[in-house]
C-alpha cells in the first residue's frame, strides 16, 4: 500500500499510466501538465503538490513537488483528502467533481471536459494503486 | 409550459467558475417563467445540449442572457420539442 501523494504512490500512478492502452487510446490528443494538490487539513498537515505532465496518453514526468513554484502547470486541480478520496474510489465523477467545485480548477474547464473519456480513464489508473489514506 | 432544445457553441477558455456561475444563474435566476431542467456536454460536438420548460423561445433567451452564458457559450439553435421519458411507459 502507499499513502496516497507520497512519491511512491505516484511513481506508481505514472507506471499504470503508462501500462493503461485504455488511457493511451482516451488521451492520445491531450496535451497539459497537471498540479493535482491535495488541500490541508485533518491528518494533511502541508498541501501535497503532485506533478503529472500528460502528453498523448503517456505520462512523461511525475514527480511530488515541494512547492507549487516547482512548475508552471497548464491545470492546477486543488481539492481535500476527502473528495481525492471519493474520485479515486469512483464515488463522485471527475467531471461532476470539476462542475460542482469540489474539486477547485484553475485552467482551461471546457478543455478538461472535452477530454472527459482521459479523465475517466486516468481514475481507472489511480484505482490500480492500492492506496492508503493520510487518517487511515 | 412547453419544453425547448437549446445548443449552445463550446469554445475553449472558460474557467470553472464561468462554468458554475452560467449553470447556477440558469438554476436559480431564469426569468418569465423559464426553467432551465438539464444539460448535455457533447464533447465530440463541442456543443451543449439544453433541456428548457418555457412558455416560449423569448423566455429562454433572456434568461440565457441574463445568465452571461450567451457570451461563453452562443446560442446556435433553439427547438420547439416534444419530449418521452421512461416514466410514461412503466
Amino acid at each position: 500500500m502507499y499513502v496516497l501523494g507520497s512519491d511512491e504512490w505516484l511513481r506508481a500512478l505514472k507506471e499504470a499510466v503508462n501500462s493503461s492502452q485504455a488511457y493511451a487510446d482516451a488521451a492520445k490528443t491531450w496535451e497539459g501538465d497537471f498540479y493535482f494538490i491535495i488541500e490541508s487539513g485533518g491528518a494533511v498537515e502541508e498541501e501535497i503538490v503532485m506533478y503529472m505532465d500528460l502528453w498523448h496518453g503517456k505520462c512523461r514526468d511525475a514527480f511530488v513537488a515541494s512547492d507549487r513554484s516547482a512548475k508552471d502547470p497548464a491545470f492546477v486541480i486543488n481539492a481535500p483528502e476527502s473528495a481525492w478520496r471519493k474520485v479515486i474510489g469512483k464515488q463522485l465523477d471527475p467531471i461532476q467533481g470539476l462542475l460542482t467545485r469540489q474539486l477547485k480548477l484553475q485552467g482551461d474547464m471546457i478543455k478538461i471536459m472535452k477530454a472527459v473519456k482521459a479523465a475517466k480513464e486516468l481514475v481507472e489508473c489511480t484505482t490500480m494503486v492500492p492506496t492508503e489514506y493520510h487518517d487511515e | 409550459m412547453e419544453r425547448f432544445i437549446v445548443i449552445h457553441a463550446v469554445g475553449s477558455d472558460i474557467s470553472q467558475d464561468e462554468v458554475w456561475q452560467g449553470f447556477h444563474a440558469a438554476a436559480t435566476r431564469a426569468v418569465k417563467g423559464a426553467k432551465w431542467l438539464r444539460s448535455y456536454f457533447l464533447p465530440d460536438r463541442e456543443e451543449l445540449i439544453c433541456d428548457w420548460e418555457a412558455p416560449d423561445e423569448a423566455a429562454i433567451r433572456e434568461s440565457v442572457a441574463l445568465a452571461d452564458a450567451d457570451r461563453l457559450i452562443p446560442i446556435k439553435e433553439i427547438y420547439y420539442a416534444v419530449y418521452a421519458e421512461r416514466e410514461f411507459f412503466t
